[in-house]
């Protein structure tokens, strides 16, 4: 075949070309492409095996796809095993090299070519396995799907590293043979490809980080999903309650549905005041006891004029209270006036009376030179 | 503790809480986001703040709410209102989570295809609307005003999955299936 020709051939009928390349990955009609074509075009190309005709139907030599798929990287299919066959096609020039220097011109610059086709695999895979990876992960629904083709591209990752290795590992023992040539530009190659290597091995690790967790999540979110569709089985036969903790999860489960109202008639300018907070602060402690209608209390107290203290209303009181029975009682607002012996006689009277409902503790509280044992409201009452 | 709360912010987030509804990091609102960004930056405070007026302000990983310990019976209707949700949205996307972006028209279509989630649909007692794309707009306005999606494009009407869905994972997953 005459190599003029072949080229010709390829610029007059380029157009045609590009379109069975471009559209290679179905059947091309010959009616299609008559625009793109001159009279014979379709039989010159026949004849140059640059394409196949069969039935009306066009295909582009396999040969040309292949050498053009590989030129400018338009396959995207991953392809790791090569790099091993790459290597040992150096290993094999190397040998032939020692044994024969004077074949040194023809040699070196083959694998100068070879070395960069390595280095430039290495880079176009691992992008490929990123952008790959990452169409998994977001596009395919299927969980069992998804957990299969991630662990294919495990599986693929395992393969680039012991590449990356294989490789790493053939330019330790071989570089001081190609460095003795004292070939230059083998030399800045070599260079180029030491850091290279150091920038693939870097990136190479988050990726595998990210299969990784990618496929804990999808497996958490699978058994996660499992999950609720089982407890949607349960819940409509009406056994969520027996066959689950969830009555007892249900406790943990704080959302509030209700809206909130804060009962408080305050203008909006005192809420917005400078001193509201630290009123509010102040009061604070005191604002449970004012939910007990302390107005209704007061006024039938002035009515009966009596200053009577109910010991059950104390009781009552003590019940929310998280502090000592003394200390309660000597920070309780209606018995701030009384004196100490009036305290200690309430003091005496509750632990008789709810002694049931109560829990004395070893522990003491001195006030005023008087030891009082450390009473506490029994929380199996509250 | 030092008093300086942004009082205008405080009343925001007040406001945001007070219906049930969560704050979460990544809603498509900006002023949402401030919201939560200073919340977060100020939780110690705000917590002992509102804990004066008897309220919880519970902050989650990138979601905030104000917590309820009433009516246990009350709670339960909304878990089995909640399971009903997730069985529906998890059979109408596997991957449905959290940044999860879906739009009304998305799952009507879904459903025109799928006979067996239009019957979960149509099975969920709780909603409203006579016809499909009702449902589904009663569904997602569920889900909206609880704070667990946010409309993130007016136009396309699509939604987006906020950090909040992260309490619902985390309470299902602490329930525990007796074998």
């Amino acid at each position: 075949m005459n190599i003029e020709k072949l080229f010709q051939n390829l610029n007059r009928h380029k157009a045609l070309l590009i379109y069975l390349f471009e559209h290679r990955d179905r059947v091309v009609y010959a009616s299609e492409v008559e625009e793109l074509s001159y009279e014979n075009s379709l039989e010159v190309l026949e004849n140059f095996e640059l394409i196949e005709l069969n039935n009306e139907k066009l295909f582009l030599d396999s040969r040309v796809v292949s050498f053009l798929e590989e030129y400018i990287d338009g396959s995207d299919t991953i392809e790791i095993s090569g790099i091993f066959e790459k290597i040992e096609s150096i290993k094999h020039k190397l040998e032939i090299l020692s044994e024969h220097k004077h074949k040194y011109k023809e040699i070196i610059p083959k694998i100068r070519r070879e070395l960069k086709k390595i280095d430039a695999t290495l880079f176009q895979n691992l992008d490929k396995l990123r952008v790959h990876i990452d169409r998994v992960y977001k596009s395919i629904d299927t969980f069992s799907l998804k957990l299969k083709e991630l662990e294919y591209y495990k599986t693929r990752l395992k393969e680039y590293q012991n590449a990356l290795d294989g490789f790493e590992s053939f330019l330790k023992l071989h570089t001081p043979m190609m460095k003795s040539y004292y070939d230059h530009d083998l030399n800045t190659l070599l260079e180029s490809i030491y850091e290279n290597k150091i920038s693939l091995s870097r990136s190479l690790i988050p990726l595998t980080q990210d299969v990784i967790e990618y496929i804990n999540q999808a497996q958490k979110q699978s058994i996660f999903i499992e999950k609720i569709l089982k407890l949607k089985e349960l819940k409509d036969n009406y056994e969520l309650k027996n066959a689950t903790n969830i009555e007892e999860k249900v406790e943990e489960f704080t959302l509030r549905q209700e809206t909130l109202r804060i009962g408080s008639k305050l203008h909006r300018d005192i809420l917005h005041s400078e001193t509201f907070y630290p009123t509010l602060h102040k009061i604070s402690s005191k604002a449970k006891m004012k939910i007990h209608k302390a107005d209704k209390i007061e006024f039938v107290a002035k009515e009966k004029k009596q200053d009577f203290i109910s010991v059950a209303e104390i009781h009552l009181a003590f019940g929310s209270s998280k502090s000592s029975l003394i200390e309660f009682l000597l920070d309780y607002n209606k018995l701030k006036e009384k004196d100490m012996s009036e305290i200690s006689t309430i003091y005496c009277k509750m632990i008789l009376l709810y002694e049931d409902e109560y829990k004395i503790s070893s522990e003491f509280f001195e006030y005023k030179n008087q030891k009082f044992a450390k009473v506490y409201y029994d929380n199996r009452f509250r | 503790m030092t008093i300086d709360l942004d009082k205008q912010r405080v009343a925001k987030i007040f406001y945001h809480l007070k219906d049930g509804k969560f704050l979460s990091q990544n809603a498509p609102s900006k002023q949402e986001c401030y919201l939560f960004e200073y919340l977060q930056k100020h939780q110690d405070v705000l917590k002992e703040y509102f804990s004066y007026i008897d309220i919880e302000l519970i902050l989650g990983d990138g979601y905030a709410y104000f917590a309820s310990y009433d009516n246990k019976e009350k709670k339960l209707e909304q878990i089995y209102e909640l399971i009903e949700y997730l069985n529906f949205f998890y059979n109408y996307s596997a991957s449905f989570g959290v940044g999860t972006h879906f739009s009304i028209s998305d799952i009507e279509e879904r459903l025109k295809d799928n006979a067996t989630l239009d019957a979960k649909l149509k099975k969920i007692k709780t909603l409203s609307g006579d016809t499909l794309r009702a449902k589904i707009l009663s569904l997602i306005n569920k889900l909206e005003r609880r704070g667990f999606v946010a409309l993130d494009d007016e136009y396309l009407q699509r939604y987006v999955v906020l950090n909040s869905f992260e309490y619902l994972l985390a309470f299902f997953n602490a329930i525990e299936i007796k074998e």
